[in-house]
């Protein structure tokens, strides 16, 4: 039973492991030692979690300690689980294959704390899919957390990363204790924090109290998930960590929010008895609509796309609200409901692997041209042509360009959507949606139009490609969209499964 | 039996020239020997694909093999679960992705030869493989949309690659451009009106296909048939019309009148280019098309009589383009514009015979006849193509009062010229002359002796133009600098000696040929309940007599004129005014081609500057600046939220969260 969370315990283990080896890697003069320690860790991992997700789709749950209710640490696994690990995974793959290089040509010292952090850091988010309870959500998502905190700040001699670092600590210590509070006011209700147990208490109605709850969490998952207003650590904390930090927080991080946000509130509260669907709608038009507006202007390239990565949440959330709309007010539209989610879950995937793209490859130009200022960017593209055509794929995908995966995942929500023409909620709601992404693909188009075509900037001249090293991960993961592209049907035929877990 | 290896084979036949013209970048960096070499082993490979399909045709199988996925499949989205994408094979798809991957291979052996020591070969190279890909995909794939990414895809190949020589340089006149003043043009010039013209026709096929779509339900040839019937009786009307809009796309592609005069100006591009796209495959992709929805328009024809239109504008069409070109033919004064009149012509012969045949109950003489002229019209007119191109070579220009007598110099040109010419004139027993019989029999079963007579012209008009141009290029006097005039390479000349040879031993073989398509596409076209055929009547002799007297009545002034050279043919039309005006209006086109530059090309490109200044310029840029630098603004003022002060933050976090508490708790979830 134990062997299907292995991944999980690669990880761990290999981050124990790395501040050992570390010193033995820097006396033999062996810099890139760590960093390639750590990438395979997480191809061990991944090819566990590829392995398992071949096979027959199961439910697992394994307890770890204590007795049945009211207070047991369990885990599980299931194909939503499943989904999510390989993307959390395949992520820290792409990013700890480039930091090998990055980390060496940035001159960043303890390099050992860097990647015992990524390591704790993606296994965290790992076991947050992975819990089959709150308390142990609730431990994994603090590793998260202060891995991510401390990876932030990780430039320690730079103010913007001490005081993003800070930023990011107050506002998401408070988003945490909020759904703390929530977790605790379902504990006092209940009495148990089995994700089944509560399900199975709260199906008949808890009054205020579990509204509170319901509110509670939303908002605490909320913060880490950047949901307008709650976003605004995120445009300070995801520029200031090293680039491949900068991917792994907007790529996957932030899903980890969505996730806990998703399996809380179908799992343990049921949508057709609690009508949250609105709110989250309202939440999610809310929050693509402001981070779209914004992101236009930005000037520093990391910090455009972390604004993006807000609004690609607002499009994740509204897909999840729609779903949960249609189950409350349309019972018999459960086929609407699983178009929304797919398309939501399906965008979860293809926003992991365009914005980790994008980010990679922005490291790739800081790092060549030393400078995050887009005017000065500019024109790039002549130079460096491996990974403006990455960064291309990445955008397009992004923008969701047909016939790219990323279109598909917008189309669906929007299709479910409009699905029930009858209904003005939900058609305001995809109105603003398609506006909102025509907006976004003029952005897109035109960041890149920027970068690739526009004349040079000064100074650029003599610049070069970038390394082998940072390339081979952009390869991949432009691949990846390609791959997906293609293969749309059995990643959603996977999706669908892991879907039948959330809708039971 | 397991089909799936056949759908395998099929993938494969077009993927592999995909992969190769996109490894040619990579290629060329190796070297040019690896990259040359890798072209032309990927068209063998697909070759090799197709090849492996031929055997289908005579094992019992259960036509058609179909196979296919759904690219998208989600429950709850009725209308995305619909794309899909597969590979239809058939008799009809077998045999034409065989002459396809076959001629292509030849021609790309020739290339190695003929192309070589071009400049810009690792593009020639790209655009050829690009073109083979998606020319199978075109004849392979097993639905409307995925037919359309093939034909939009080798329309672009077409474009790239008649505007091949794209400097237009004044020193390749001789070589490069088309035409003679005032309508001579560059290559760059005939890409893009290659590309405009087959537009209009695209633009019909596309609202036609969404015609289908949206009464039909489905674009897949499998199922048009069976669900054509269940479109409720008020939209049966539009089927009919869907069907002609589509036949605006193959009248596009097929350069059938009335958007045939881009195919002329399309010799600008390399012989070998004229010879595999704009001869012996994509210009056949209108037929093609015909031939795939003959089936559906018959059996739809059964409920909707109007669809029956259909075989007729096909028919007529096809007719009056035979006869219309094969007139232009006979007096051009380029080699390669001889052989594209005669494609236009010929093509026009395949569609008059497959209206005709959707026209009579014994419909099968008529497909069938056209599919063995297409057939024998692909090999014979890429013979002739190659060999030309190795002429233009020689002589260093492309008009043929610049060559003669060359017989002597080019003997292996000349034989397999002679050879290929006397197939496209329809001489036994070479395979043209078969071929022609049923296509000439077909119009006279269906009772439609306007279009008989017309054939019959058109034969002797044909007969006229091959052997003037033969007489022409080959025989007379030779030229003083004939002499340093040499045979092409091997590598070049064996891929058209293969095909003149070829274009005999079909010839040979014909009537078992003409059986075995007839056994096949009886059984098969049966299958889809098209009503029971009654056999075809005893063969008259009137075809063949006439087919032959038209040959002879067409052969012996053009004998005399040229090859003779009893008289001078500009003597005689000097003397009789009336004979000149003739000449010139059919050297003009019949002013088609200036009609439609006087009348569309030139003010449409006025009108779009018109629009350009006045419109876009004044209204639309300014509406554009508006709007973005509306975004701009509303983006610089919203974006002062984040003063970065973290007190702004925490405090804007507290009234969100006091917001959505207050609507928890009062609206009460």
């Amino acid at each position: 039973m134990i062997q299907v969370f292995t991944p999980l315990f690669i990880l761990l283990g290999a981050a124990v492991v790395t501040v050992v080896v570390d010193p033995l890697f820097r006396r033999v003069g062996f810099r890139e030692g760590s960093g390639i320690f750590a990438s395979i860790a997480f191809f061990f991992a991944l090819l566990f979690l590829g392995v398992e997700a071949l096979k027959p789709p199961k439910v697992i749950a394994y307890r770890i300690f204590g007795s049945e209710s009211p207070l047991t640490a369990s885990l599980k696994l299931d194909p939503l689980s499943l989904y999510l690990s390989m993307i959390f995974c395949g992520i820290g793959l792409a990013a700890s294959i480039y930091s090998i290089r990055y980390m060496i040509l940035e001159r960043e010292t303890g390099l050992d704390r860097y990647y015992l952090l990524l390591l704790t850091l993606i296994a965290g988010m790992m076991g947050v899919t992975l819990a089959n309870d709150f308390f142990t959500l609730y431990v994994f998502w603090e590793l998260m957390a202060i891995s991510s905190y401390s990876l932030v700040s990780f430039r320690k001699w730079s103010w913007e990363a001490v005081e993003a670092g800070f930023k990011y600590l107050l506002m998401s210590s408070i988003g945490s204790l909020m759904a703390l509070l929530g977790i605790a006011l379902l504990y006092g209700l209940t009495g148990s924090l089995g994700f089944d147990a509560l399900q199975a208490s709260l199906s008949s109605g808890k009054g205020l109290a579990a509204d509170l709850s319901l509110a509670l969490i939303i908002m605490g998952f909320g913060v880490t998930a950047a949901i307008v207003p709650f976003h605004s650590w995120l445009p300070d904390a995801h520029p200031a960590a090293p680039t491949p930090i900068s991917a792994v927080l907007s790529g996957v991080v932030i899903k980890t929010g969505v996730y806990a946000m998703l399996w809380s509130l179908f799992k343990v509260f049921s949508p057709s008895l609690y009508g949250f669907g609105t709110v989250l709608i309202g939440i999610g038009v809310l929050t693509m609509t402001f981070a779209n507006i914004v992101v236009v202007m930005q000037s520093d390239v990391k910090r455009f796309l972390a604004y993006s990565s807000i609004a690609n949440i607002g499009y994740i959330i509204t897909g999840i609200g729609l779903a949960a709309y249609v189950m409350r007010n349309y019972p018999s539209e459960i086929g609407v409901a699983m178009l929304a989610l797919t398309g939501a879950l399906f965008h979860i995937l293809n926003h992991a692997l365009g914005k980790g793209l994008a980010f990679l490859c922005a490291g790739c130009y800081i790092v060549r041209a030393e400078s995050r200022d887009l005017s000065e960017l500019e024109g790039i593209g002549a130079s460096m042509p491996a990974t403006t055509s990455a960064f291309g794929i990445g955008l397009l995908n992004l923008a969701g360009v047909p016939p790219l995966s990323g279109f598909w995942s917008k189309l669906f929500i929007i299709s479910a959507g409009l699905a029930i023409p009858s209904d003005g909620v939900m058609l305001t709601a995809t109105a603003i949606f398609i506006l909102n992404s025509v907006l976004a693909a003029g952005y897109y188009l035109w960041l890149f139009q920027r970068l690739a075509f526009k004349k040079k900037a000064q100074g650029n001249s003599r610049i070069k490609e970038a390394p082998m090293l940072m390339l081979i991960p952009l390869i991949i993961l432009a691949a990846a969209c390609i791959l997906i592209t293609i293969m749309l049907n059995p990643v959603l035929q996977f999706i669908q499964t892991a879907l039948e877990v959330v809708l039971g | 039996m397991n089909v799936q290896p056949w759908i395998n084979l099929a993938w494969l036949s077009w993927i592999l020239p995909l992969i190769g013209a996109l490894l040619t970048p990579l290629l060329a960096k190796v070297g040019e020997k690896v990259r040359d070499y890798g072209a032309v082993l990927f068209s063998f490979l697909a070759m090799l694909m197709t090849l492996q399909l031929l055997p289908l045709l005579w094992m019992d199988v259960e036509w058609p093999i179909h196979g296919g996925f759904s690219w998208v499949l989600v429950p709850g989205a009725p209308i995305l679960g619909k794309i899909g994408a597969g590979m239809l094979l058939d008799p009809l798809s077998v045999i034409m992705a065989n002459i396809v991957a076959v001629i292509s291979f030849l021609i790309m052996v020739y290339s190695l030869g003929y192309m070589h020591g071009d400049p810009g070969l690792t593009r020639y190279w790209f655009f050829m493989n690009f073109f083979i890909a998606n020319m199978l995909l075109l004849v392979l794939s097993d639905n409307l949309i995925l037919m359309l990414v093939g034909w939009e895809g080798v329309g672009l190949c077409s474009y790239a690659l008649i505007g091949y020589w794209y400097q237009d340089s004044k020193e390749g006149w001789l070589h490069y451009w088309v035409g003679e003043p005032p309508e001579a043009y560059p290559p760059s010039h005939c890409g893009m009106k290659a590309f405009m013209v087959t537009r209009f026709g695209d633009l019909l096929m596309i609202a036609g296909i969404l015609i289908l779509a949206s009464t039909v339900g489905s674009l897949n040839f499998t199922e048009l048939v069976e669900m054509g019937k269940n479109v409720p009786a008020g939209l049966q009307p539009l089927l009919p019309i869907a069907l002609i809009l589509i036949l605006g796309g193959a009248i596009g592609k097929s350069a059938q009148l009335p958007l045939m005069e881009w195919l002329p100006d399309a010799m600008a591009g390399p012989s070998s280019v004229s010879a595999l796209i704009h001869a012996a495959t994509m210009v056949k992709a209108g037929v093609y098309l015909v031939a795939r929805l003959f089936p559906i328009a018959l059996a739809w024809s059964m409920s909707i009589p109007a669809a029956l239109n259909f075989f007729y504008a096909v028919m007529w069409i096809g007719a009056v383009t035979a006869f219309i070109s094969a007139s232009q033919a006979a007096v051009s004064s380029e080699l390669k514009k001889v052989l594209a009149y005669s494609t236009v012509s010929q093509i026009g012969y395949m569609m008059m015979a497959l209206g005709a045949g959707g026209l009579t109950a014994s419909f099968i003489t008529g497909y069938v006849g056209s599919l063995f002229h297409l057939m024998n019209h692909a090999v014979f007119k890429a013979a002739l193509f190659l060999a030309s191109g190795s002429i233009i070579h020689a002589c260093g220009s492309r008009f043929l009062r610049d060559m003669g007598g060359l017989r002597k110099y080019m003997p292996i040109t000349f034989y397999s010229m002679l050879f290929a010419a006397l197939a496209l004139m329809g001489l036994p027993p070479f395979g043209g002359f078969w071929s022609k019989d049923l296509v000439l029999s077909a119009t006279l079963s269906a009772g439609e002796y306007a279009v008989f007579l017309i054939g019959v012209i058109t034969a002797i008009l044909t007969a006229f133009y091959s052997l003037r141009m033969i007489g022409l290029v080959f025989y007379g006097s030779s030229r003083e600098e004939s002499r340093e005039v040499h045979e092409a390479p091997k590598s070049m000349w064996t891929p058209y000696l293969i095909l003149a040879a070829l274009s005999l031993i079909i010839g040979l073989v014909a009537p078992m040929l003409e059986h075995g398509l007839e056994r096949i596409f009886s059984e098969y076209l049966l299958l889809s309940e098209i009503s029971k055929v009654q056999e075809v009547g005893a063969v008259s002799f009137v075809v063949p007599t006439a087919s032959i007297l038209a040959l002879i009545i067409g052969a012996i002034p053009a004998y005399l004129l040229y090859v003779k050279r009893a008289k001078d043919p500009g003597e005689i039309t000097s003397r009789h005014a009336s004979l000149e005006a003739i000449r010139k209006f059919l050297f003009r086109r019949y002013y088609l081609n200036a009609f439609y530059y006087r009348v569309i090309a030139y003010p449409s490109i006025r009108l779009g500057q018109l629009l350009f200044s006045g419109f876009e310029r004044k209204v639309l840029d300014r509406f554009n600046y508006a709007l973005s630098s509306a975004a701009c603004g509303v983006s610089n003022a919203v974006r002062k939220v984040h003063t970065g002060v973290l007190n702004h933050y925490v405090i804007g976090m507290g009234v969100g969260a006091l917001i959505l508490l207050l609507i928890f708790l009062i609206g009460g979830a």
